[in-house]
C-alpha cells in the first residue's frame, strides 16, 4: 500500500474512520496485539455468562431476596452491638441482651454455616432458573461453534461457565457472609475476634467455596444434558427437594441408617459445612470418607455430563 | 508457506465418511467451496476452524496445526451458517464479545465499532440480536468474523438473507479483504455470486475434493462434456459445415432466433483452446462476420452439475 496507515485513536475512531474511503483492515488500523494471555481466555467466556445474567430481571429478584436476608442478619448484629454499648455497665437488661445474642446471631461457626444455608435456597432458586441462559442454550442452539472457532479450548469454556456461576453463588453466600463475619468483629470491643475466630473464618471461604463451586459444577452438568429451563427446574427440584425427602423417608425406615443421606446433596454439603467450621455431627462420623466420595461422585457425574455433551456437538456436527 | 494447508484430511462419523483424504493448498485471496448437502462442506470449514477433531491428516494454518494449538485459530475468522447466539444481546456487544473471545482486550470496542462499519452493521450496532432482520444478523455474524482483523476467512453461506444491494457491498468487502492480503473460503449455494469475486473453486462430493482450481481450467478438463458455445454469424449454415468438416466441433445445433428467420449455432466443442486457436481464421477464410460467440455451460454451475454427475458415476 502507497498510503501511510491512518492512526486511529479508539476515542476518536469514528470521526477519521468515516473519512477512509477503502475498507482495508491493514491501512485503517493495524491488527491488534494479543492484550490477553492465552491462559486468561476463559474470562470473557465468564464476562458473557455473568453480563446474560445479570441483565435479567429475575437476578434481581433473587437477589433482593438474599439481600432481605443478609440485611436481617446485619442489622441484628448493628441492633445487638449498638444495645450492648447501651447497657454496658448496667445490671439491667444483661440477661435479656445474652439471651438475644444467643437466639439471634451468636458469631459463632453455627451462625455463618446457618445464613449460607438459608441462602443456599435462593441460590437453588436462582440457578434453576439461570442454567438454560448460562450454560443450555449454548447447547440447544448451537452457540458453541462461535466459542470453540475461538482460540479457546474446552476446559477453558468450561472454566469460563463455571466462574460465572461461581461469582454469582458467591454474591449471594461467601461474600455477604464475610461481610456479617467483618462487621460482627467490628462491632466487638477488641479485634481478639477476628485473631481467634480463625476456623470460622476458614470455614465460612471453604464452605462459601464448597457450595459456589459444588452447586455451579452439578447445574453445569444438568444444564449441558437437559438445555431447557424447565427440564433444568425440574431435575433441579428433584435433587434438591425429591430426594431429600426421598432419603430420609429411607432413612427412618431403615432405622436411622445414614448411607441413604448419601444420596441427598443438601445433607452431604451440610456435613461439609459441619467439617469446616469444626461442628460436631453425628452424622457419618464414623466414616469421613463416605460422603467425601459421594460428593465427589455427583460432581464427577456433572463434569462427565458437561463433557460428554461438549464432545456431542462434535459428533451431531 | 500457503496460508492453509490440508493434507490427507479425513474424518468418519462411525462409518460414514464426512470427509476422505483431502489434499488443498489454498492461497491468498478467495476461494470458493462447492458442493451439494451432505458433500463434507461444513465438515471441512468445521476442522479448518478447529472445532471438528480430524480423524486423520492435518490442518496447518500459517504453518501451526490449527487443532492441536488453540492459538492458532487467532488468525482465523469464521462466520458460521447458524446464526444463534444470545438474543438479548446488542450487535455491538455480541462482536465486542467475539472480539475478547479472541484474545482482545481493552480496545475490543474500538475494533467491533471497525468491523460494524466495514460490514455496514454501525447503524445498527445498538439493536438486540432479537430484533434484528436476517440480513443484519448475517452482517453481524461477518462482523464478529473480521473484529480481530483475521489473515484467514471462513465464511458459511454469508450471502444468504442479504438483498442484491447488500449482496454486492459484501462481494466488494471480500474483494477488498482479498487485495489486502486475506485468505477468504466462502462457500454458498449461489454460485454465480462465487463466481463473481474468484475463479479459484474447490468442488466437493461426497467428502471428497473432484475439481479445484480456476473454472476454466476445470471445465476444459471436462472431456466428456463438450463445451457449448452459441455463435452468432453472418451465414451460420456455411459455417457450420465448415467447422464440422475440420473436426474442431462434434456437433452442431441450429437454433432459430424467436420470431426471426435467422439462426444461431449451438456449437459441441470438445478441444476448447484448438477451438479458440483456429477459429477466428476459419471465419476469415470463409468471410464470415461473427457477430456473437458465448459460452453456454462453462458456469460454476454447469461445472458443478457436469462433475457431480460424473461423481454419481453418470455423466450430464
Amino acid at each position: 500500500m502507497a498510503e501511510e496507515p491512518l492512526e486511529i485513536n479508539e476515542v476518536d475512531l469514528f470521526p477519521k474512520a468515516m473519512g477512509a474511503t477503502v475498507v482495508d483492515r491493514w491501512t485503517l488500523s493495524s491488527a491488534p496485539d494479543e492484550s490477553r494471555a492465552p491462559a486468561l481466555a476463559w474470562w470473557p467466556v465468564a464476562r458473557i455468562g455473568l453480563g446474560l445474567v445479570v441483565k435479567r430481571r429475575i437476578f434481581k429478584v433473587f437477589m433482593g431476596l438474599g439481600l432481605i436476608n443478609f440485611l436481617f442478619f446485619s442489622a441484628m448484629i448493628y441492633f445487638l452491638a449498638g444495645l450492648a454499648a447501651q447497657l454496658k455497665g448496667q445490671r439491667f437488661g444483661q440477661g435479656p441482651l445474652e439471651f438475644a445474642r444467643n437466639f439471634i446471631f451468636t458469631g459463632t461457626g453455627e451462625s455463618y454455616r446457618d445464613f449460607i444455608s438459608g441462602q443456599n435456597i435462593v441460590v437453588m432458586l436462582l440457578l434453576a432458573i439461570s442454567g438454560a441462559v448460562l450454560v443450555g442454550n449454548d447447547f440447544r442452539f448451537r452457540s458453541l461453534t462461535f466459542y470453540f472457532s475461538k482460540p479457546l479450548e474446552r476446559w477453558q469454556y468450561f472454566l469460563g461457565k463455571l466462574v460465572a456461576t461461581s461469582l454469582l453463588v458467591s454474591m449471594l453466600t461467601l461474600l455477604p457472609c464475610l461481610a456479617l463475619f467483618v462487621e460482627y468483629g467490628l462491632f466487638g470491643d477488641t479485634f481478639d475476634y477476628f485473631i481467634e475466630s480463625w476456623r470460622i473464618f476458614f470455614g465460612i471461604v471453604a464452605y462459601g467455596l464448597l457450595v459456589s463451586v459444588g452447586m455451579s459444577t452439578l447445574l453445569l452438568g444438568v444444564a449441558a444434558l437437559l438445555q431447557r429451563t424447565i427440564s433444568i427446574v425440574m431435575v433441579w427440584g428433584l435433587i434438591f427437594i425429591f430426594l431429600p425427602i426421598v432419603t430420609e423417608v429411607i432413612h427412618e425406615a431403615a432405622r436411622g441408617s445414614h448411607y441413604w443421606k448419601l444420596l441427598d446433596f443438601w445433607s452431604l454439603l451440610q456435613w461439609c459445612s459441619n467439617a469446616f467450621f469444626g461442628i460436631e455431627s453425628s452424622l457419618f462420623s464414623a466414616e469421613p470418607w463416605y460422603p467425601i466420595a459421594a460428593l465427589a461422585a455427583w460432581l464427577g457425574a456433572a463434569l462427565w455430563a458437561f463433557w460428554s455433551k461438549t464432545r456431542a456437538v462434535e459428533v451431531v456436527s | 508457506m500457503n496460508p492453509v494447508s490440508i493434507r490427507e484430511l479425513a474424518k468418519w462419523y462411525g462409518e460414514i465418511a464426512g470427509l476422505n483424504k483431502v489434499n488443498i493448498e489454498l492461497q491468498t485471496g478467495i476461494t470458493g467451496l462447492v458442493g451439494p448437502n451432505g458433500a463434507g462442506k461444513s465438515t471441512l470449514m468445521k476442522i479448518l476452524t478447529g472445532q471438528l477433531r480430524p480423524s486423520y491428516g492435518e490442518v496447518l494454518i500459517l504453518g501451526e496445526d490449527v487443532w492441536k494449538t488453540p492459538s492458532a485459530r487467532r488468525r482465523l475468522g469464521y462466520a458460521p451458517e447458524g446464526d444463534s447466539f444470545y438474543e438479548d444481546m446488542s450487535v455491538l456487544s455480541f462482536v465486542r464479545a467475539m472480539g475478547r473471545l479472541c484474545g482482545l482486550g481493552g480496545s475490543a470496542d474500538a475494533f467491533a465499532h471497525e468491523a460494524l462499519r466495514q460490514t455496514g452493521a454501525l447503524e445498527f450496532a445498538g439493536k438486540r440480536l432479537k430484533a434484528c432482520s436476517k440480513g443484519m444478523r448475517q452482517r453481524a455474524k461477518l462482523a464478529q468474523a473480521l473484529v480481530h482483523k483475521p489473515d484467514i476467512l471462513v465464511l458459511d453461506e454469508p450471502l444468504n438473507g442479504i438483498d442484491a444491494g447488500g449482496r454486492r457491498e459484501m462481494l466488494r468487502l471480500f474483494e477488498e479483504l482479498a487485495a489486502s492480503g486475506a485468505t477468504i473460503i466462502v462457500s454458498s449455494h449461489i454460485l454465480e455470486e462465487i463466481e463473481a469475486v474468484t475463479d479459484q473453486i474447490l468442488f466437493l462430493a461426497q467428502g471428497n475434493v473432484i475439481a479445484s482450481g480456476p473454472l476454466a481450467e476445470v471445465r476444459g478438463l471436462l472431456k466428456d462434456h463438450p463445451l457449448k458455445l452459441l455463435v452468432t454469424a453472418s451465414d451460420p449454415r456455411r459455417l457450420g459445415a465448415r467447422l464440422i468438416e475440420s473436426g474442431l466441433v462434434t456437433g452442431i445445433v441450429f437454433q432459430r432466433r424467436r420470431g426471426l428467420e435467422e439462426e444461431d449455432l449451438v456449437l459441441s466443442v470438445p478441444q476448447v483452446e484448438s477451438f479458440y486457436r483456429a477459429f477466428p481464421g476459419l471465419a476469415r477464410e470463409l468471410g464470415v462476420v461473427v457477430e456473437r460467440l458465448v459460452p453456454l455451460d462453462a458456469s460454476a454451475e454447469a461445472v458443478f452439475g457436469y462433475l457431480v454427475g460424473e461423481e454419481m458415476g453418470g455423466g450430464a
